[in-house]
């Protein structure tokens, strides 16, 4: 048992020294280490890609490695859980997504966007509302009559319940008084598959999602949720010019747990806002098919306020929440 | 196993049982033809269906062909060293976040390996420091998969 | 065809610094698909960052390497410690398993290795050739011929139920039952359990590693004692010429149905890999030997899911529909790299597509490289003293089952599933239709949902349509075929002179 013991303490000073090694830091000096950033969703998607060259560029600014760690799962919840509870002290941040928006109504969650020390709005995507390239219906005009001639009889591919693209479908059908069928897939990219294939009638999810298929002429794009025209697919209509008032998309944004001190803050915003300008960053979302909408601090809170609002109206419109 | 088969019987119809009750508390939705309650009612027939087949299968068997059935007895040598090594693993578990994986692991694979039968103290040591140090840095460069850090987070 | 364009375009696939990438995408992919937990998507998915400062075609190549390993990389696992490396490796452990511990751990890892690489090259074969015409199917498959499709995935539990029918179906029926706790995918209604960690359903991989690698573990620590030394002999790297000869069929069979499952969006090489198994015991004149290690067994599985790999990029390429999870994450690759996958690239860079089609060769002969060094080394796992080997397997289990989400509420869940996967074995229920339920009964509930919304509750209209009627006669067939099967099979033991 002697010998036992030795080991037992042998183990204990190893692991101990290991623990030892690390200095203790001061807030003054920032960033002295590397920053963890939280992905709420997997490695090799979206928000993952335009995260990760974000990250490269900001590590420029900041003269430290930042590694992303996808935290996933749970819809989302799970990665926004860990950003808010890591460590306010600046070297834990993470990226929130519009779900931060949709989840608190649903009970989902336990917190909403207040639970953030926010730092910049990075990009947002506009829904649209895109149908198969063979259908009768060549513009929103005729996509409303259809709707309002067969009410309930449209088959509207959304992405997961109370996701994004739902809450954009829905939006267009309380603001114009219609209403459509919403068949759920697993994403947006098999109901735009399902649409290609004509198994349903419409998909209300982003120009990037569609993109591929617009390309091949296997769907069309009627309008776009935004306030100005796409760069890219100029000749898509806003919803604005049709005379409806609807602007929504899909968000995503850098956020700091909150209570982190006010000078690593500014830090950060700066850092991240001259990593928005760098090149090869624009050249990786143009790649991503991203339309980049940067937002300050200070925009930024304000439009999540008002986008939390506008959703929660719709969903309690749709039935989704009481 | 005549026995076992039984108990196995009546544990598939409890199981099946509860979740077909279960769907009855499911919210009701309008305007689908099939909502959530739909696909867990029959799988829950349909696993209790076959629960039943058990039984009457086993009810009827015939004590010949009996063969003896594993036990899961606590007073059982070998259930006892699963016991505790169920316990190593949960407490282990339970130290991810709180003592970090690199603290953790080596004591909860050497006291695995002591549970085993292993007394070889000083290969056991390396052992389960190498074993962790391996698997760490794999994760850690070549995927770029950090292990929960516990205490040790924010010096390594 | 202009073979000059042709020539010109593949030419940059064998410059050597490119073949060197697509050599260590295969080996690292083949180290990531043999750890549990760790699924090719994983690889392809976490190693995409790195490929960054590639060009194109290397970048592809060395994603297609890991691709292609991992698929092989899987087996190993099976083979070796009974717990399917990535989820498509499952039905390899029926009898790749059972082969290792008779003492042919050799034979059995030259046997998936050959297969996997047969299967490889055949489906990318296939791909290259037949891409336009297979790519007409997948736009055709839409919530109905899914529902269809895993109906008839389904209907192969009861060939891999093991000696007991009627417990393979309560497994059956348990995992589908399980699959369908957490967030409904069509409501969102959070069914049986409210926690965070269920809102995507059960998580898959914590269950596989739960199921698999730790009630092995589990059971391994109860019957240490009693537990042999298994031993290792190894005759060759590659299977001898009498057994490529017994599972030339069952390769050949098991390549066309991956390339064409593979080519449905959505159906990947687990699903393939089980129907590729189910069919192999059809046809063989010894169905009861299967599950005791037979080299068609993990022919049949191992050719249908690395087959699969080339199945998948059909749709991808040719319409930017990705046919699996894997592709899905090389979509976003291309995307990294400036290229739009899809009917646009076939007009405007035929050159990557014809790099693509090489590289894919390339990758397969990559992985039987790795393979074939490797070999020898893995097969020392087995015969590795068990009280080391054990704790060891513990540890990458849960470090597995945290990969995916970092969330240690998959270890928990894991740890828990693990009990579970104990104890149905100690009882003889099998676990495999448990996986294959879980794989395949969110695919059939949400999709018959989605059909039965669209078409307005009219079951019927099923009947209208001709892929789905295909689907249900192969379904009903390979009930039919698998209940005879089990006559022959427990008539052929009983004759034998009782149980095993």
């Amino acid at each position: 048992m002697k010998r036992l013991s030795i080991v037992l303490l042998c183990l204990l000073l190893v692991s101990g020294a290991l623990f030892a090694t690390g200095g203790s830091e001061s807030t003054a000096k920032y960033p002295t280490k590397n920053i963890t950033m939280i992905c709420p969703w997997a490695a090799g998607g979206g928000t993952d890609a335009i995260l990760r060259a974000l990250s490269a560029a900001a590590e420029k600014q900041l003269g430290v490695t930042i590694t992303v760690e996808n935290r996933t799962g749970g819809a989302g919840a799970i990665g926004h859980s860990a950003i808010k509870n890591a460590r306010p002290d600046g070297y834990t941040m993470g990226m929130v997504t519009l779900e931060l928006n949709s989840l608190p109504q649903q009970g989902l969650i336990d917190y909403d966007y207040t639970a953030y020390d926010h730092v910049i709005r990075v990009n947002a995507d506009a829904a649209t509302i895109t149908v198969k390239s063979d259908s009768p219906i060549n513009s929103i005009k005729d996509f409303l009559e259809h709707c309002k001639k067969n009410p309930g009889m449209l088959n509207m591919g959304i992405s997961a319940p109370g996701s994004p693209w739902h809450i954009a479908a829905a939006l267009l059908a309380n603001e114009t008084g219609i209403n459509y069928k919403y068949i759920t897939f697993d994403g947006a990219a098999p109901a735009v598959t399902a649409l290609a294939g004509g198994h349903i009638d419409a998909v209300s999810v982003s120009l990037p999602e569609i993109k591929s298929q617009l390309d091949a002429g296997n769907v069309k794009c009627l309008a776009i949720m935004d306030d100005k025209r796409s760069e890219g697919y100029p000749k898509i209509p806003t919803l604005k010019e049709e005379g409806y008032n609807i602007v929504y998309g899909a968000w995503r944004g850098i956020s700091l747990p909150k209570g982190v001190d006010p000078a690593i803050q500014e830090t950060i915003v700066k850092a991240f806002t001259e990593a928005m300008k760098d090149p090869a960053f624009i050249n990786q979302a143009k790649n991503l098919n991203l339309a980049l909408a940067y937002q300050p601090p200070d925009e930024f809170n304000r439009f999540l306020k008002e986008n939390f609002d506008a959703i929660t109206k719709t969903m309690k419109a749709i039935g989704l929440i009481k | 196993m005549k026995k076992a088969n039984i108990v196995c019987a009546i544990l598939g119809m409890a199981v099946s049982l509860a979740a077909f009750i279960i769907t009855f508390g499911f919210k009701q939705f309008q305007n689908v033809p099939i909502g959530p309650e739909f696909f867990p009612r029959y799988l829950a027939a349909g696993l209790f269906i076959c629960s039943a087949a058990l039984l009457a299968q086993a009810l009827r068997a015939g004590p010949q062909a009996d063969k003896p059935a594993p036990t899961v007895c606590p007073r059982d040598k070998g259930i006892q060293r699963l016991l505790a090594g169920l316990g190593i693993i949960t407490v282990y578990s339970l130290c991810w976040e709180s003592l970090g994986f690199i603290i953790a692991s080596p004591f909860a694979l050497f006291a695995l390996m002591f549970l085993l039968g292993l007394r070889r103290y000083a290969l056991m040591a390396v052992f389960s420091l190498g074993t962790m140090a391996v698997i760490f840095g794999a994760f850690r460069f070549f995927l770029g998969i950090d292990m929960p850090l516990g205490i040790l987070y924010g010096i390594l | 065809m202009d073979f000059g364009f042709l020539f010109a375009s593949i030419a940059p696939v064998f410059a050597p610094d490119n073949l060197f990438f697509v050599l260590m995408g295969a080996f690292g992919g083949v180290l990531i698909g043999s750890i549990p937990g760790l699924t090719s998507t994983m690889g392809i998915a976490l190693l995409i960052p790195f490929t960054y400062g590639l060009s194109i075609v290397s970048s592809i190549g060395m994603l297609l390497g890991i691709f292609c390993g991992a698929m092989y990389g899987g087996s190993i696992a099976s083979i070796l410690i009974k717990t399917p490396g990535t989820p498509a490796a499952a039905a390899t452990v029926l009898d790749g398993y059972p082969m290792g511990q008779k003492g042919e751990a050799g034979r059995a890892l030259s046997i998936a290795l050959f297969a996997s690489f047969a299967g490889g090259i055949i489906g990318a074969l296939l791909m290259t050739f037949l891409s336009p015409f297979i790519s007409r199917m997948a736009l055709k498959f839409g919530p109905a011929e899914f529902f269809t499709l895993a109906v008839f995935g389904l209907s192969v539990i009861i060939s891999i139920s093991g000696k007991s029918l009627i417990k393979g179906l309560m497994s059956g029926f348990f995992g589908l039952l399980l699959a369908t706790v957490g967030m409904d995918k069509i409501s969102g209604f959070l069914r049986y359990s409210r926690l965070e960690g269920f809102y995507e359903g059960i998580p898959f991989i914590p269950a596989l590693i739960g199921l698999f690698a730790l009630s092995e573990v589990y059971a391994n620590i109860e019957n240490i004692m009693k537990s042999q030394k298994v031993t290792a002999k190894i005759s060759g790297v590659l299977p001898g010429w009498q057994d490529i000869k017994t599972i030339a069929r069952a390769i050949i069979t098991g390549s066309f149905i991956g390339t064409f499952i593979g080519a449905i969006p959505g159906a990947g090489g687990d699903i393939a890999a089980f129907v590729s198994y189910s069919e192999a015991k059809r046809v063989s004149k010894h169905p009861e030997k299967f599950g005791t290690g037979v080299p068609e067994g993990i022919a049949a599985a191992e050719s249908a899911n690395n087959a699969c790999s080339g199945g998948a990029m059909i749709p991808m390429l040719t319409l930017g529909v990705p046919g699996d999870s894997n592709t899905a994450v090389l979509v976003g690759a291309f995307i990294m790299q400036g290229f739009q996958p899809g009917p646009m690239m076939y007009v405007e860079h035929m050159d990557i597509i014809y790099a693509v089609f090489a590289s894919m060769i390339v990758a397969n002969f990559a992985f039987l490289l790795v393979g074939m060094c490797g070999v020898r080394l893995f097969a020392k796992v087995i015969s590795l003293e068990r009280k080391f080997l054990i704790p060891a397997i513990l540890a990458l289990s849960l470090v597995g089952a945290y990969a995916m989400n970092r969330n240690m509420f998959d270890v928990y869940f894991a740890l828990v599933m693990g009990v579970a996967g104990y104890l149905l074995q100690k009882y003889d229920f099998p676990l495999s239709p448990i996986l294959l339920a879980l794989i395949l009964g969110p695919m059939s509930e949400a999709n018959l949902r989605r059909f039965m919304l669209i078409d307005n509750g009219q079951f019927w209209r099923i009947s209208t349509k001709p892929i789905c009627v295909v689907f249900l006669l192969l379904a009903v067939g390979s009930l039919i075929a698998s209940v005879r099967n089990q006559r022959k099979i427990n008539k052929r033991i009983a004759e034998s002179g009782g149980e095993k």
